[in-house]
């Protein structure tokens, strides 16, 4: 009866924890079942396989301390440039935009220097001593005669005052 | 004159490296390489992914070693990292297709046919033959799950009880179980082909 095969007890335990009557019982089942004959064979197999293979072991080389403590200042060193260059690109535009005004600002004060000095407006108007001569009619500011006119209407003998005066 | 360091108890090493002393680091990875090679043999055949894997499972520790708060003993602590580091290379590793079984060399063969001989184990038992053992033990384990590995290798090779392996792996105990009765399938029907394969074909 499949019930009675030995497979499940096979998978449930490892072979090697099975108690002496359990292994009397699975190899009473496999000498009348060649189901579980060759899964009894195969488990066999695998434990056998598992020990051999749980006997390789590497032992440490002798400088391997000394190969780890490197490693972990090379991991150190690299962890320290990737929290700059973290911090780095954090600050990035607030470093370019600090250097941009600081580049504007030489800029104008570079420019403001080289202008040519500008004098006080009090110099400008002691400099300005020749005005254009304009005489101005206190009666009527829209009538205006030049210097030359004036000279005309005051020393023309043959013009009267009403003629200047445009009667 | 005597190092201090080597007269420390592991959770006076462990605060010394907390507050980055590197010679009490340097001190806990002389004392437990063997335990961590003996872990990373369990997944790795070769020497230099064996080494490759302490290194990685020291640096771990390093990096982690502020979560070590003491309860459990130091030893079990790195088992833990070792475990779960190499399980995670193994993961990362591409697993072996399962048509390379049906590829076995003279050796591995023979070695099945002395098995299915009903030869003692204690007889066939020279270096040779266990590398030999060895080497198809590992072929077997590549067309399993690294978690599948790994359970067998514990439970099954080491003997480690239930509970031990379920601390190792951060499992539960239930799982652990689980795991191990369907890698016991899993592994005794890979072998069971190959059984199956030399009984029909003998001198193959």
């Amino acid at each position: 009866m499949k019930e009675n095969h030995i497979v499940n007890l096979l998978e449930r335990r490892s072979l090697g924890s099975l108690s002496v009557a359990e292994l009397e019982r699975v190899k009473a089942h496999t000498a009348a079942c060649p189901e579980c004959l060759l899964a009894y064979q195969a488990a066999q197999a695998s434990l056998l396989l598992l020990q051999e293979r749980a006997s390789v072991i590497v032992e440490p080389p002798p400088f391997f301390q000394t190969k780890v403590m490197a490693a972990i200042r090379e991991q150190k060193l690299s962890s320290k440039r990737l929290r700059f260059s973290r911090v780095w690109q954090t600050a990035r535009p607030l470093v370019a935009s600090m250097g941009a005004l600081v580049v504007l600002l030489l800029a104008l004060t570079f420019f403001n220097n080289s202008e040519p000095p500008t004098e006080p407006s009090n110099v400008a108007s002691v400099n300005d001593s020749a005005p254009e001569w304009v005489i101005v009619d206190s009666d009527d500011a829209g009538d205006e005669m030049t210097y030359s006119q004036a000279l005309t209407v005051l020393y023309d003998p043959t013009m009267e005052a009403g003629d200047a005066d445009g009667k | 004159m005597t190092d201090p360091l080597e007269q420390a108890s592991d959770l006076e090493l462990a605060k010394l490296a907390q507050e980055t002393d590197e010679t009490a680091f340097a001190e806990i990875v002389r004392r437990y390489s063997p335990r961590v090679f003996q872990v990373a043999s369990r997944f790795f055949r070769e020497r230099s992914q064996v080494e490759d894997a302490s290194q990685e499972i020291f640096l771990r520790a390093y990096t982690h070693l502020a979560d070590y708060e003491g309860r459990g003993s130091l030893e079990g602590w790195l088992t833990r990292i070792a475990t779960t580091t190499c399980l995670n290379l193994l993961r990362a590793s591409q697993r072996r297709p399962e048509s390379e079984l049906a590829e076995m060399p003279e050796a591995e063969a023979e070695w099945l046919d002395n098995h299915l001989a009903g030869i003692s184990a204690e007889r066939h038992r020279s270096a040779e033959k266990s590398r030999e053992a060895a080497d198809l033990a590992d072929r077997v384990l590549g067309t399993l799950s690294p978690d599948d590995r790994l359970v067998l290798m514990l439970v099954d090779a080491d003997e480690m009880p239930i509970k031990d392996v379920a601390s190792a792996t951060g499992w539960s105990e239930s799982k652990v179980k689980v795991q191990a009765f369907r890698a016991r399938r899993r592994m005794r029907e890979a072998v069971e082909k190959l059984l199956s394969v030399r009984k029909r074909n003998p001198s193959k």
